[in-house]
């Protein structure tokens, strides 16, 4: 049995971006949940530690797992720990804009 | 460069995963663009909406209120910020990084109107830990040059300490009138470790600056200072505020003030227009 819970997060930049997490989500026993992948999507695409955008580019990010049992993601910008949880939604996605 | 840090996390365990980061790496070629943008001409309610679209709101606290006049302000909008002397402003609350910084280059612009002023009066300004950013300001008694009288200002501490040293670009003194619109465009231009004013698109002033990074997502303030309060509030209306990355110059400015063909008077929805 498997089925996908979504939710997101927001953030970024002095210009406004937005995290958007998708978590995958299948009952197992305990298990620490494996590293989560972070993808840039939406209109204007980011490349890890690459400059593509310039400043003021609204960025989407989408953060999956699902090879893991997880029900929400931790985040943080500049250095440091996530300390952010993005909880999870009830309709397989949802959205959050930062203010 | 940014780093998105991310650990996942399961919930009915409360185990969490190793981090994933993501650099966030923008162009180091210098792009104009508007950050930040508040019209501030609804004519009602207690938000302000930020009109580039990135959700910086501005919530009014206090005695400041939106409000309309009978004749259009220069910047074309009948509707602004009006607060009354008691410590109302419009703040914003970025979620995790300044809007702008000291960090690097910016251009902050208002339409102002000040009824009067006992001391300093703050029109735009953002917090840092310690101090503040920066500061557009009007200052009742400037001297200059043997003159005493009230001068605009864009004034910077050197660093986020209580205490700092401030270096100031300011308007000669008895240049800043009461009860007249004017536009204040305030820019760091910090490859050249200076800081510029422009009144009414003319530059009025200049001094040095220094880059210091803001360690804080620091609140911004239409019509107010760190901490908040009478002692350095507005007694009058502000309109049309616009933080922009980058230090504007030459024909920018110009644009800033005036407007175009399309935006009349409207520099924040013309800059914003011609960068976006």
């Amino acid at each position: 049995m498997g089925y996908r819970r979504a939710r997101n997060a927001a953030s970024l930049l002095a210009c406004a971006a937005m995290v958007v997490a998708v978590a995958g989500f299948a009952p197992r026993p305990a298990s620490t949940p494996a590293a989560p992948t972070i993808t840039s999507v939406g209109k204007f695409v980011y490349v890890n530690g690459v400059d593509t955008q310039f400043v003021g580019t609204p960025g989407l990010f989408k953060l999956s797992d699902p090879g893991s049992s997880v029900t929400g993601y931790y985040y943080a910008l500049v250095g440091s720990e996530p300390d952010i949880f993005v909880p999870a939604g009830s309709d397989g996605t949802a959205t959050h804009h930062s203010g | 460069m940014i780093h998105l840090t991310v650990s996942a996390v399961d919930g009915t365990n409360g185990l969490r995963s190793p981090d994933t980061t993501f650099d966030i790496v923008v162009s180091a070629i210098a792009n104009i663009a508007t950050l930040a943008w508040w019209k501030l001409s609804a004519g009602h309610g207690t938000n302000a909406a930020d009109s580039t679209g990135f959700g910086k709101t501005a919530k009014l606290s206090g005695d400041a209120k939106q409000n309309c006049l009978k004749a259009a302000a220069p910047d074309g909008f009948r509707c602004s910020l009006l607060i009354g002397g008691g410590g109302g402003q419009a703040i914003v609350t970025p979620s995790l990084l300044p809007i702008i910084g000291n960090d690097g280059s910016f251009t902050v612009s208002a339409w102002v109107n000040l009824t009067k002023c006992a001391f300093s009066c703050v029109a735009l300004s953002e917090d840092a830990s310690h101090v503040f950013q920066f500061a557009v300001s009007l200052q009742r008694g400037c001297r200059a040059g043997g003159k005493t009288g009230p001068c605009w200002k864009l004034t910077m501490p050197v660093e986020d300490q209580q205490g700092a040293f401030e270096v100031h670009a300011a308007s000669a003194p008895g240049t800043a009138k009461f009860g007249k619109w004017t536009q204040l465009i305030g820019v760091f231009a910090a490859a050249h470790g200076m800081i510029l004013l422009y009144v009414n698109g003319v530059l009025a002033g200049q001094g040095p600056g220094q880059v210091w990074a803001g360690p804080a997502p620091g609140l911004v303030r239409i019509g107010n200072l760190t901490p908040g309060g009478t002692k350095h509030g507005w007694t009058g209306r502000i309109s049309d505020v616009c933080l922009i990355f980058n230090a504007l110059q030459g024909a920018d400015i110009t644009l800033l003030y005036k407007g175009d063909a399309t935006h009349p008077h409207d520099g924040c929805a013309a800059v914003h227009a011609r960068y976006h």
